[in-house]
């Protein structure tokens, strides 16, 4: 069974999964979640319901926005689609998450 | 603009709140069907244990649906609607409480709200015309006197040369005309010679017909008016084809052109128009005209007043010397017909007085909601202590005091636009003419932004303040002491003062009204010495000139020949009508204020520059009025004629000048003002009369009757003694006085006693408006001192109880507990008294009379029993405990 990482950092990096996802398509809640499951190999099993409040906090800060569509079996579903600012963010967090790791790397490399 | 979306969101999100719960339900049902059958497809498992291992994965659902709600904000809408339920419960509960402050609020409220509205309506009404604001006045100031000075023909003509940024510039002159109509009937309407372009100032197209155009304004053009709304309906019955038919305006034939419809009467309350046609030849000097204009699209008022003080400048360098200082300058619309800058300090003070009147209120209304709330301190500890912080409490108490507030304010707007409706229609019947057409019984936008920042300050003073002293000490600390009991709040020397200080309050106002209203009473029901009610009375006016300006009689002396001629003509025709027993004139009317005049006394130093009230009157005038000469002779005509001044003075002017001397023989000097020159001759006292109603600034009545010919008089009211009701004349006065000459005007056509009674009417409504709100603050001030009182005393309920079980005598621990209640009140009554001394010396009013006195004492006993009764009721429920009940109070 894989190690997992502390839930606070998984919150943070819920965010930023989350982003990312929506930069590659619009989708649906339940996609999401799916999609950050494989996305992060099972690494990132989680409630999944932990997932709305985190969208309702983007959507509030305006990095992403909602709209009604309908599914591939013609299912009335909220769609997510990340907005400009989303994606500005997302290219920062992306860059402090590297140089963060980076960092993190060189320490771990130097003991 | 990041923050501007989340707000959005975040509003979009509070306000949609059934939307957003049934979108996050739908999403989470969506997501739990797609995970189940996602499990199904993949792993093969059957719907029921798809379902279940789904809903695992999902993790609890309504700890999600918290989560998501709390990201909402919706906690917060929570808290605050629990918080409404709450507040609203307590009014109900404590219904008394709540009738108590709401009225005390209310008027506060109210109270506030008129002031402020009055004063948006007399320094900065809006003017209910298309773009009212852009509508400017010009006058001439004089720099050096500091007054204004009126503005006649060649000023407006010069003005109208050099503006540009100010179009339409436009003049008008009011007057006073009777219309005369085919039928014969003929009455006075408030007119106006106005240039055409005032229509275009006040935007306002025709109803009927068309408005003056500048073709008008051609001397020597057809006559032709255009006619009011109220005209059209009443005296032409509301005639469609009214546009084309002649009437006579004083008189001159004149043509109906147009009819404007019902609301306007610009520039002030008009309800006829003419054209203004300007003799350029005779402008300068031409009487005083209203000049008013658009400010132009393009410019603002400073540009405008530039433009016009250049325009001053050159204007001025050709001007003669008196008028050196005097330069045009820009004014709001409605400053050309009222300085308000000259009230505006008083106004201003007015509603700083008003407000603080509503803060003294909201201060009493704390002291309830202070009392309420430490009855309820068991549970506010409890509540701290269970983790609500004290933000938390205050806001809750505060959510309490909003609740009260806002009931207070809808009353208290409702109030307000009673108030200002029937103020408004008081003013009109006082004085007799419409208010200018600006005026609004409405409460304008602002106001009631207003009246919400007051019910806010109201709220934070009634919520936050108790709170604040409620939660002062730390929860522990009250907690503890609450469930040991005793304790907590105490009233002390603070609230002595502010006891005292509330009954005084209480006692002088509802003495205040009282005294006001028999003021009114008695000047109401004043015996004007003859039965008034049994004449009819009007004012006559003659026409002197064209409407023009040009004079109808050669000379001053034609002029008061014909005025002669018409009143005995009249006068003639009048008393030959069967129902007339007699007529008569004076420039002020017996039962309305008379001025001061200043006399000397022939012998006596020490009369000198006395006050006398002064009427003039016809010769026949007391014997008409049946009122007997009771020394000496009446006037007689040949007293006109005769050059040697005689007088008749009144009982009064005898016992108050001549200390009962007989002043027949006597002779006086009089003068209008104290620094008006001293008249060579001398008058002759030749009769005594009794008083016969003069009004004057004080209860001094002392009087001076000179007699004057209908020509000479500064005003011509009539007095024509009726058999039967007066009132059933006053349609057959017009029409004689319409045949003896059409032009000749007649106002204010009333019976006798109504014409001092209209003066009244204000006064009327003053003493209402009073009575309410002295009946207002009895109530506020009574439940207050009760509640405050009942209060401390009930706080001491434990303490009383351990006494007696002591063993104390309950009579002493009566005594002990009352002492200071009773010290409260009486040093509140004894201050309260010196008030109302204090207010009947100020009214300069006879000393109070033995049923007032006893009134006054029965008032103040009243007082001290309700007090007493605040502080006996839980003071004999506390002697009534048992002693091991005791122990349990409180905790």
């Amino acid at each position: 069974m894989p190690s997992r990482p502390p839930v606070d950092a998984l919150r943070g990096s819920l965010d930023l999964l989350v982003l990312k996802t929506l930069s590659l398509s619009p989708m649906h809640g339940w996609g999401i979640s799916q999609r950050v499951q494989q996305m992060s190999d099972g690494e990132f099993a989680m409630n999944q319901g932990s997932l709305y409040p985190a969208l309702q906090r983007l959507e509030q800060d305006g990095l992403i926005t909602s709209d009604w569509g309908v599914t591939d079996n013609n299912r009335q579903a909220r769609y997510y689609r990340i907005t400009a600012a989303g994606r500005r963010r997302l290219g920062k967090e992306v860059e402090s998450w590297n140089k963060f790791s980076a960092a993190l790397e060189a320490v771990l490399k130097t003991t | 603009m990041k923050w501007y979306d989340a707000v959005r969101a975040r509003l979009r999100l509070l306000f949609a709140r059934q939307a957003a719960e049934s979108r996050m339900n739908q999403e989470f049902r969506l997501h739990l069907e797609l995970e189940a059958e996602h499990l199904m497809h993949v792993k093969g498992l059957p719907p029921d244990e798809a379902r279940r291992q789904a809903m695992m994965a999902f993790g609890g659902v309504e700890t999600h649906k918290e989560a998501v709600r709390d990201g909402r904000g919706l906690a917060w809408f929570d808290r605050f609607s629990l918080d409404v339920k709450l507040a609203v419960r307590l009014l109900v509960r404590y219904p008394l409480l709540t009738l108590v402050a709401v009225a005390g609020m209310a008027f506060g409220i109210a109270a506030g709200v008129c002031g402020f509205e009055i004063r948006t309506q007399i320094v900065s009404p809006s003017i209910p015309l298309d773009e009212g604001s852009r509508i400017v006045g010009v006058r001439n100031w004089d720099g050096e006197r500091v007054h204004v000075v009126g503005s006649d023909e060649s000023d407006f003509i010069a003005w109208r040369e050099q503006l540009t940024l100010v179009t339409d510039l436009s003049a008008a002159r009011a007057f006073q005309r009777n219309l005369i109509t085919d039928d014969g009937r003929s009455e006075a309407v408030a007119a106006a010679a106005m240039s055409a372009s005032a229509f275009r100032v006040a935007r306002v197209p025709p109803l009927l017909g068309r408005t003056l155009v500048e073709a008008d304004e051609h001397p020597g053009g057809p006559s032709v008016i255009v006619i009011g709304h109220d005209i059209w309906r009443e005296r032409f019955a509301g005639d469609p084809d009214v546009v084309g038919r002649t009437v006579r305006l004083g008189n001159e034939q004149t043509t109906v052109v147009g009819v404007m419809p019902e609301g306007f009467t610009f520039p002030v309350n008009h309800d006829a128009w003419v054209p203004l046609r300007i003799n350029a030849a005779a402008a300068a000097g031409s009487p005083a005209l209203l000049v008013f204009g658009r400010l132009s699209r393009q410019a603002s008022p400073e540009q405008a007043r530039a433009e016009l003080d250049a325009a001053g400048l050159r204007i001025a360098a050709g001007s003669r010397g008196s008028r050196e200082h005097v330069r045009p300058e820009l004014v709001p619309f409605v400053r050309l017909f009222f300085d308000s800058e000259d009230v505006r300090i008083g106004l201003n003070l007015g509603n700083v007085f008003l407000v603080t009147l509503m803060l003294l209120v909201a201060a009493n209304v704390a002291l309830l909601m202070f009392a309420r709330a430490t009855s309820r301190e068991s549970e506010i500890a409890v509540r701290s202590a269970l983790g609500a912080g004290r933000g938390r409490i205050v806001a809750q108490l505060f959510i309490e005091g909003l609740a009260l507030a806002a009931l207070a304010a809808g009353v208290g707007l409702a109030v307000a636009r009673f108030a200002l409706r029937t103020g408004q229609a008081t003013m009109e019947l006082n004085s007799g003419q419409p208010l200018p057409f600006w005026r609004s019984d409405s409460l304008t936008p602002t106001t009631v932004i207003y009246a919400l920042a007051l019910t806010i300050l109201g709220a934070t003073i009634i919520g936050v303040f108790p709170a604040l002293k409620i939660t002062r000490s730390g929860g522990q600390a009250r907690l503890r002491q609450s469930t040991a009991g005793g304790g907590g709040f105490r009233f002390g020397g603070v609230w002595t003062v502010v006891i005292a200080l509330q009954i005084a309050t209480t006692l002088m106002f509802p003495a205040a009204a009282f005294f006001f209203h028999r003021w009114v009473v008695a000047g109401q029901t004043r015996d004007v010495g003859f039965p008034a009610d049994a004449y009819l009375s009007a004012r006559l006016d003659f026409d002197r000139e064209s409407i023009a300006g040009a004079p109808f009689d050669a000379t001053e002396q034609a002029f008061n020949a014909r005025v002669r001629r018409l009143y005995s003509e009249l006068v003639r025709r009048v008393v030959a009508e069967p129902q007339v027993a007699g007529v008569t004139f004076a420039d002020r009317l017996p039962g309305t204020g008379h001025p001061d005049w200043q006399i000397d006394l022939d012998d006596e130093a020490r009369a000198a520059g006395r006050d006398v009230l002064s009427a003039a009157v016809a010769p026949n005038f007391f014997e008409v009025l049946g009122a007997p000469v009771l020394a000496g002779r009446g006037f007689t005509p040949a007293d006109l004629e005769s050059g040697r001044g005689v007088v008749i003075v009144n009982q009064s002017f005898v016992t108050e000048i001549l200390g009962g001397r007989n002043p027949v023989g006597r002779r006086i000097r009089l003068r209008p003002a104290e620094d008006s020159p001293i008249p060579e001759t001398w008058r002759e006292i030749v009769g005594v009369v009794r008083d016969l109603g003069m009004i004057g600034n004080d209860s001094r009545q002392a009087g001076v009757y000179q007699p004057i010919s209908p020509e000479q008089a500064s005003a011509l009211r009539l007095a024509i003694r009726v058999r039967g009701a007066p009132q059933a004349f006053a349609a057959r006065l017009q029409t004689v006085a319409s045949e003896v000459e059409p032009t000749l005007q007649i106002h204010e056509l009333m019976p006798l006693d109504a014409v001092g009674a209209e003066g009244w009417v204000e006064s009327q409504y003053m003493s209402r408006v009073l009575a309410v709100l002295s009946a207002i603050a009895l109530l506020l001030s009574l439940t207050t001192i009760y509640s405050v009182l009942a209060f401390t005393v009930a706080r001491r309920t434990r303490e009383i109880g351990i006494r007696v079980t002591l063993g104390a005598d309950r009579r002493r621990v009566l005594g002990t507990i009352l002492r200071r209640p009773v010290a409260q009140v009486s040093l509140g009554i004894a201050l309260g008294m010196v008030l109302v001394a204090l207010i009947f010396a100020g009214l300069n009013e006879s000393a109070p009379t033995a049923t007032e006195a006893a009134l006054i004492v029965v008032y103040s006993m009243l007082m001290m029993g309700v007090c007493l009764l605040a502080g006996v009721v839980p003071t004999r429920r506390a002697l009534a405990v048992e002693p091991a009940d005791v122990l349990r109070i409180d905790a």
